[in-house]
């Protein structure tokens, strides 16, 4: 193969790997959390869902494995942001506000798209939190959710 | 002149209190959740009461019921919604996604509804980690037919992705004017919302034609094929795929001067067939004229993908 065509092939394999990335829901980065309800966990989510498919502005953050049962999610609202955090093997989320959190930074905007009539969301989330009796989960991510 | 500016100003600011009373009719439908339990009568006429879970008006109510069950109703389904032992409320009418606004939520957000201390939200639903169609790694298997294309009429296929933007691919089939085929296809895609799939391909193909349609043709054609392909996801284990594209003809040398030449013009007999469907007369007649034997060709594939 001549080094014009290896290159020119490379660019589209990079093309199509960056194509497929913009037009997908993502997330990248890490939480951890600890305590006696949250347990000890750490969640590097891949995969998030825009808030708005279920009537709030944030993003649903989890792993797209289904061996995983972790999940944090991150609302924005007037009052303040907020982040819910579940409780593993539990359909229970932890609550978790600004007077909790030593550091609560949440980003959450429309990228202007819609799909199915859904506005998806970006937007960048950083907490440290801890709440007395369940525990604390700290951790970055930004994410893309359609 | 004066009244009427006296009577526009009136109406500005009639205008004015319609719309701020409208904006707080808006409000106020986001922002009531004190309702706990609620009586959901259903356009089929079945009734449910339940704990109100989430309520998000013009796309669905969820509520828990006293097995614990979590149910969402689509908007559109309920009839009419109570309180239980209040007044029956009518639904307002479908809210279109265009008038969904994209603000923080002014009281608390459904789901739960995280009200003043609350610690716990109970009946989260999980979110759905299966992973998207075009996803991960796969071996795929599949039929597929077209006119033209590398498999010919009907062919079978097999491959293998590595990972969603790449698929290698092999297939054999009956062919078509140049007999049967075996065809080997590489592709590069990009993949939309997981349940979307485009790209290009780019393969060689060998065809087999134990008897010839023209006299002295070699039995044997190799062809290098270009293609664009759409995919469409049938459910999470299959896929439909499109392709458009040309075949270029390797050896035409083995189809010059099968054609027999005009005494006076010099033409060949095959110069006015039909440029598709592509045949070993067309094939003939661009190797006579020194041209690149190009096929266009099409093609549709039925596809399922391992787990």
């Amino acid at each position: 193969m001549s080094g014009g065509l290896r290159l020119a092939c490379s660019a589209l394999a990079l093309a199509c790997a960056a194509l497929s990335a913009a037009c997908s829901s993502s997330a990248t980065g890490r939480f951890e959390a600890s305590g006696p309800r949250l347990g000890r966990w750490t969640m590097a989510p891949d995969r998030c869902l825009s808030g708005l498919h279920r009537g709030y502005v944030g993003a649903d953050l989890f792993r797209a494995d289904e061996r995983e049962d972790t999940e944090l999610v991150v609302v924005q609202r007037l009052e303040g942001p907020m982040v819910l955090a579940r409780i593993p093997g539990t359909d229970e989320m932890v609550v978790f506000r600004a007077d909790e959190c030593a550091t609560l930074q949440v980003d959450v905007h429309g990228n202007g798209v819609k799909v199915n009539g859904v506005p998806a969301v970006s937007g960048t989330v950083s907490i440290e939190c801890d709440k007395p009796g369940f525990g604390s989960v700290r951790g970055a991510a930004t994410f893309t959710c359609y | 002149m004066r009244a009427l500016a006296a009577a526009a100003a009136a109406a500005l600011a009639c205008a004015g209190l319609c719309a701020r009373a409208w904006a707080g009719d808006a409000s106020a439908e986001r922002t009531d959740h004190a309702v706990s339990r609620v009586h959901v009568v259903l356009i089929d006429g079945s009734e449910l009461q339940g704990e109100l879970v989430e309520r998000v008006p013009g796309d669905h109510l969820t509520l828990q019921l006293a097995t614990g069950e979590i149910r969402r109703l689509p908007w559109a389904s309920i009839a009419s919604s109570r309180e239980v032992g209040g007044a029956t409320e009518t639904l307002p009418p479908l809210v279109t996604p265009e008038s969904t606004p994209l603000t923080p939520l002014t009281s608390s957000p459904p789901l739960g509804a995280p009200r003043a201390g609350t610690d716990v939200i109970r009946g989260w639903p999980r979110p759905d980690r299966r992973p998207p169609t075009f996803s991960g790694e796969h071996y795929v298997l599949g039929v597929g037919g077209g006119v033209g294309s590398p498999t010919g009429y009907v062919g079978a296929l097999a491959g293998y992705e590595p990972a969603p933007w790449c698929e290698l691919q092999l297939g054999a089939g009956l062919g078509g004017r140049f007999g049967y085929a075996v065809a080997a296809t590489g592709r590069l895609q990009a993949v939309a919302f997981g349940a979307m799939r485009f790209g290009l391909g780019v393969g060689l193909s060998t065809n087999y034609a134990p008897s010839p349609s023209l006299a002295g043709a070699p039995k044997q054609t190799q062809f290098l094929n270009l293609d664009f392909n759409q995919d469409y996801a049938l459910g999470r284990s299959a896929f439909l795929r499109l392709t458009s594209g040309v075949a270029f003809l390797l050896n035409p040398g083995g189809f010059e001067g099968l054609c027999p030449k005009d005494a006076t013009s010099g033409l060949s007999s095959c110069a006015f067939v039909a440029p598709f469907p592509a045949d070993a007369r067309a094939a003939a007649s661009a190797a006579d004229h020194g041209r690149t034997v190009v096929m266009p060709y099409f093609g549709l594939e039925l596809l399922w993908m391992s787990s």
